[in-house]
C-alpha cells in the first residue's frame, strides 16, 4: 500500500510513498525544532546556544537525510554501468 | 571497486559506528552521541552510493529512522505524570535562627574579623566610612559600595519602616507612618470590603461567575493574587503558615527572640516574587562590581508590592505584616516557595521556582489573617530529579560550596545542603567584585520565560529521558554542551574570572562564647571553616575542570602573596590602614558569665544543631518530635 502524492504546478512535481512522506516529516520537523532553538539563541542573547543547539539536530537528521537522498534503488542497468565503471 | 570490498568498508564503518555507540552507552559521553550518529549517517550514505538498494531496504531503512525519533519525541514530549512532591520533613525541625544564617554570621563575626570589616575593601574609605552614621552605627557592607547598590538597598531599608505599624521582635525598628492611615492600630478595628460596591475584578468575576464580593476564602484568594500580579509580581503563591517558619531570633536587632504566641492570628501566607532579568544574570560576571544590585533591584521591588499589598489588608481590617529582603524578614522565604506549590528545593538548597527563572528572583512575604484558600501543594516540577543529573551550579560555585553528591539530612530536611559559610565568605568578600552570580547564571532553570524554554521545563517535569539527556551527571550533558550562559552581548566581558577573596589571617581562630547585641554565639556556632577561611586549601572550585571552554588550573600566582598563601584584605590596603577596622565585632564571655546572663535572661541564643538546654528561650512543642507540615498547620490554625 502506498500513498501518492501528486502536486503538479508549472515545473514542480513531487511523488512520494506514504513511509518516504513520513521519513520528510520527521527530518523537516527536527530541523524545524533546530531552527526554533537557533532563532531562540539569537534572540535571547545566546547565540552560541543557539548555534548549536541548531548543529545538534542537523547531527541528528544526518542518518536521516542520507537515506532520503542517497538510498535510493536504481534501474539495474544503471547498477550494472556504476559497477563497471568502480572496477 | 570489488563489490566485496564495498562491502567490508561498510562493514568496517558499521563496526566503528558500533564502537562510538557502545562509548556512548559506557559513559553518555555527548561526544559519542554525536559520533554514533554521524557515523551511521556515513555508513548510510556509503550504502546507498557504493551498494545496491532494494525497494524494501529503502522503506525499511526510512520506517527504522523515523521509528526511532518518533519513539524519542514520545518519551521527551508525553505526558508522564511528574515525580511525586519530595517530603522533606523527615525529622525533629528546629526553628532557624537568623543570627546563624551565612550573611548573619558573616555580619556578626563568627566567621572572623576580616569578614567583618569587609565593607572597607568595596569603595574608597572616605566614602563609606560615613554610611555607619547612618545606619545605626553598622559597619558598612558589600551591600552598600556604590551609588546604584547603595540606592537599591538604601531602597529596602526604606520599606522596612512600611513592614508594619507595630513592632515583633523589636522590628520594624524605625516605624514610618504609612500615608493616608486612617485608622490606629495594627489595623481598621471594623472590616471594610475591596471597594463601595463590593465589585470583584472583572476577571475574577468571570472565575467565579458572580461580580458582587461574598468574601469566601477562594473568591480572596483569587483577588489576592489578581491585585499581587497587578502590582507587579512575576506571580503569587498563598499557602498556611508552619510555625517553624519563624526565625527564632531576629537579626536587625541582633538577637531579640521571637514568641510565637505573639504570631498565632498571622496563619496565612502570600508571597510575591521579583524576577532579577534574564538579561543582567547572563551579563554579569560576577566579578563585574554589578553583582550585588541584581539582588538590591528585585528585593526592593518585592518589598514594594508586599508592602502596598499588606496596608490594602490592614485597610480592610486584617493584619498584614511584610517580611522583605535584604534581611528585614520574620520568617525563612524558601518554605513559601515550596508550600504555595510554585517552587521545588533543588541542589542549591534554594527554592527553584520555575515559572520565575528557576533561581533567578528575590520574594517578599505578607503574614496575614485574612481568610484565604491555600493554594494546592502541586505535584513535583521534576526540580528534585533533574538536580540528581545536573551539578552545574556546584561545578560552577568558586569556593566549592554546593554538594556534589547526594541529598543529606540536617536539621530534619533532607535535601541538598549549600555550605553557607564558604558561601557567605565568597559573597561578602569577593575582592573581584560584590557577590557571586556563577550559580544563577549556570542553572538550567535559568532561562527566559518563552514558549521555547517552558517547553523545556514540560520535559523536565514529565519526561524521564529529558534529566538524563540535558543533565550530566549520569546524562549526555546537553546543557553543558549548548553552554546558554555564554552570551554574545557581553562575550568576553561576561565570563567568569578566577576568583579571590577575604581571608582571615594565618592561625585564625575564633574565641566563644561572644556575645553581640542581644545574642550569645557557642561554641557549637564556630565555622567547621576556621583553617579554610585563613587560605588554607582555599583553592577555586572550578581548580581542575574544563568548563565553558576552559580549563581551570591553579590559581594564577598574582592572587598569591610570597608565602603561597592568598592574598587578603591587608595585602589590598597600605600597612596600617585597617588598624581601626581589624577587631571582631561582639564581647567575648567566659562560659560561666555567658551561662549567668542566658539564664537570667539578659542574653539569647539559639541555632538548630543546639541541645534544647542551649536554647534561650526554650523550644515550642512543634521543635519536638517529627511534626510534617500539614500536622504543624493544623494544629497551629485549631489552637
Amino acid at each position: 500500500m502506498s500513498l501518492n502524492i501528486n502536486i503538479k504546478k508549472k515545473e514542480f512535481s513531487l511523488n512520494l510513498k506514504w513511509y518516504e512522506l513520513f521519513g520528510w516529516l520527521v527530518i523537516l520537523g527536527m530541523f524545524a525544532f533546530g531552527c526554533w532553538g537557533f532563532y531562540d539563541g539569537l534572540a535571547i542573547g545566546s547565540a552560541h546556544a543557539g548555534w548549536k543547539f541548531l548543529l545538534m539536530f542537523v547531527i541528528f537528521i544526518s542518518p536521516g537525510v542520507a537515506i532520503m537522498l542517497l538510498c535510493k534503488p536504481r534501474p539495474e542497468q544503471e547498477v550494472d554501468m556504476r559497477q563497471e565503471i568502480l572496477d | 571497486m570489488q563489490e566485496k570490498t564495498k562491502k567490508y568498508v561498510l562493514i568496517g564503518l558499521l563496526a566503528a559506528t558500533a564502537v562510538a555507540l557502545i562509548w556512548f552507552i559506557a559513559d553518555l559521553h555527548i561526544n559519542a552521541l554525536f559520533a554514533t550518529v554521524v557515523g551511521a549517517a556515513v555508513s548510510l550514505a556509503w550504502w546507498g552510493t557504493m551498494l545496491s538498494v532494494t525497494v524494501k531496504a529503502r522503506r525499511n531503512a526510512i520506517l527504522v529512522m523515523g521509528g526511532f525519533w518518533t519513539v524519542i519525541a514520545f518519551f521527551m514530549f508525553f505526558p508522564f505524570p511528574a515525580p511525586e512532591a519530595p517530603q522533606y520533613v523527615v525529622g525533629e525541625v528546629h526553628r532557624f535562627s537568623e543570627m546563624n544564617h551565612g550573611f548573619g554570621r558573616a555580619y556578626m563575626g563568627v566567621l572572623g574579623p576580616n569578614l567583618v570589616n569587609h565593607g572597607y575593601v568595596y569603595t574608597n574609605k572616605d566614602l563609606v566610612e560615613p554610611l555607619a552614621a547612618v545606619r545605626g552605627g553598622r559597619k558598612p557592607s558589600f551591600t552598600c559600595g556604590y551609588p546604584l547598590s547603595r540606592a537599591l538597598f538604601g531602597g529596602t531599608t526604606l520599606m522596612d519602616g512600611l513592614r508594619a505599624p507595630n513592632q515583633l521582635s523589636g522590628e520594624p525598628r524605625r516605624i514610618t507612618p504609612y500615608p493616608w492611615t486612617t485608622f490606629e492600630g495594627a489595623k481598621r478595628d471594623h472590616k471594610l470590603g475591596w471597594n463601595e460596591g463590593d465589585v470583584l475584578l472583572a476577571d475574577v468575576a468571570k472565575k467565579v461567575g458572580y461580580e458582587k464580593a461574598r468574601y469566601t476564602e477562594e473568591e480572596n484568594a483569587l483577588m489576592i493574587k489578581e491585585i499581587g500580579l497587578w502590582l507587579g509580581s512575576e506571580a503569587v503563591g498563598i499557602c498556611k503558615v508552619d510555625p517553624r517558619w519563624y526565625y527564632s531570633h531576629d537579626i536587625m536587632t541582633a538577637g531579640t527572640p521571637l514568641p510565637l504566641e505573639e504570631v498565632r492570628q498571622l496563619t496565612n501566607g502570600i508571597q510575591v516574587y521579583t524576577d532579577q532579568r534574564w538579561k543582567r544574570i547572563l551579563a554579569d560576571p560576577g566579578s563585574g562590581w554589578w553583582s550585588i544590585s541584581k539582588s538590591g533591584q528585585a528585593y526592593s521591588t518585592s518589598a514594594w508590592i508586599a508592602v502596598r499589598l499588606a496596608q490594602m489588608l490592614r485597610d480592610m481590617g486584617y493584619e498584614a505584616r511584610v517580611g522583605h529582603g535584604g534581611i528585614d524578614y520574620e520568617t525563612i522565604e524558601t518554605p513559601f516557595s515550596i508550600y504555595t506549590g510554585l517552587g521545588e528545593y533543588g541542589r542549591l538548597s534554594d527554592a527553584v521556582v520555575p515559572s520565575v527563572g528557576g533561581l533567578r528572583f528575590k520574594s517578599a512575604t505578607i503574614l496575614t489573617d485574612f481568610p484565604m484558600q491555600a493554594d494546592p501543594i502541586r505535584e513535583s516540577y521534576g526540580v528534585t530529579r533533574f538536580c540528581e543529573h545536573c551539578n552545574r551550579c556546584a561545578r560552577a560555585c568558586p569556593v566549592d560550596a554546593i554538594p556534589r553528591g547526594e541529598q543529606t539530612v540536617a536539621n530534619g530536611v533532607q535535601m541538598w545542603h549549600v555550605d553557607k559559610d564558604k558561601c557567605a565568605r565568597f559573597r561578602v568578600g569577593n575582592l573581584g567584585g560584590n557577590c557571586c552570580n556563577e550559580c544563577l547564571k549556570n542553572c538550567p532553570y535559568n532561562k527566559p520565560q518563552n514558549l521555547f524554554h517552558q517547553l523545556g521545563s514540560y520535559m523536565t517535569k514529565h519526561s524521564y529521558l529529558a534529566p538524563v539527556l540535558f543533565g550530566g551527571v549520569n546524562g549526555v550533558g546537553l546543557e553543558n554542551w549548548l553552554d546558554y550562559e555564554n552570551s554574545h552581548l557581553s562575550g568576553e566581558f561576561g565570563v567568569n574570572r578566577p576568583a579571590r577573596w577575604i581571608v582571615e589571617n594565618e592561625g585564625f581562630t575564633n574565641v566563644f562564647p561572644r556575645q553581640v547585641g542581644r545574642y550569645i554565639y557557642l561554641e557549637e556556632d564556630r565555622s567547621p571553616h576556621e583553617e579554610w577561611s585563613t587560605g588554607v586549601g582555599a583553592k577555586m572550585g572550578k581548580i581542575g575542570l574544563t568548563y565553558r571552554g576552559e580549563k581551570f588550573g591553579e590559581i594564577d600566582q598574582r592572587f598569591f602573596t610570597s608565602d603561597g598563601r592568598p592574598r587578603n584584605v591587608h595585602q589590598d590596603y597600605p600597612a596600617g590602614e585597617l588598624s581601626d577596622h581589624e577587631q571582631n565585632i561582639g564581647e567575648v564571655l567566659t562560659v560561666e558569665e555567658a551561662r549567668r546572663r542566658l539564664d537570667a535572661g539578659e542574653a539569647f541564643t539559639g541555632g538548630w544543631y543546639h541541645a534544647d538546654e542551649d536554647v534561650y528561650p526554650p523550644r515550642s512543642k512543634y521543635e519536638k518530635g517529627l511534626w510534617t507540615y500539614e500536622e504543624a498547620i493544623e494544629d497551629w490554625t485549631k489552637h
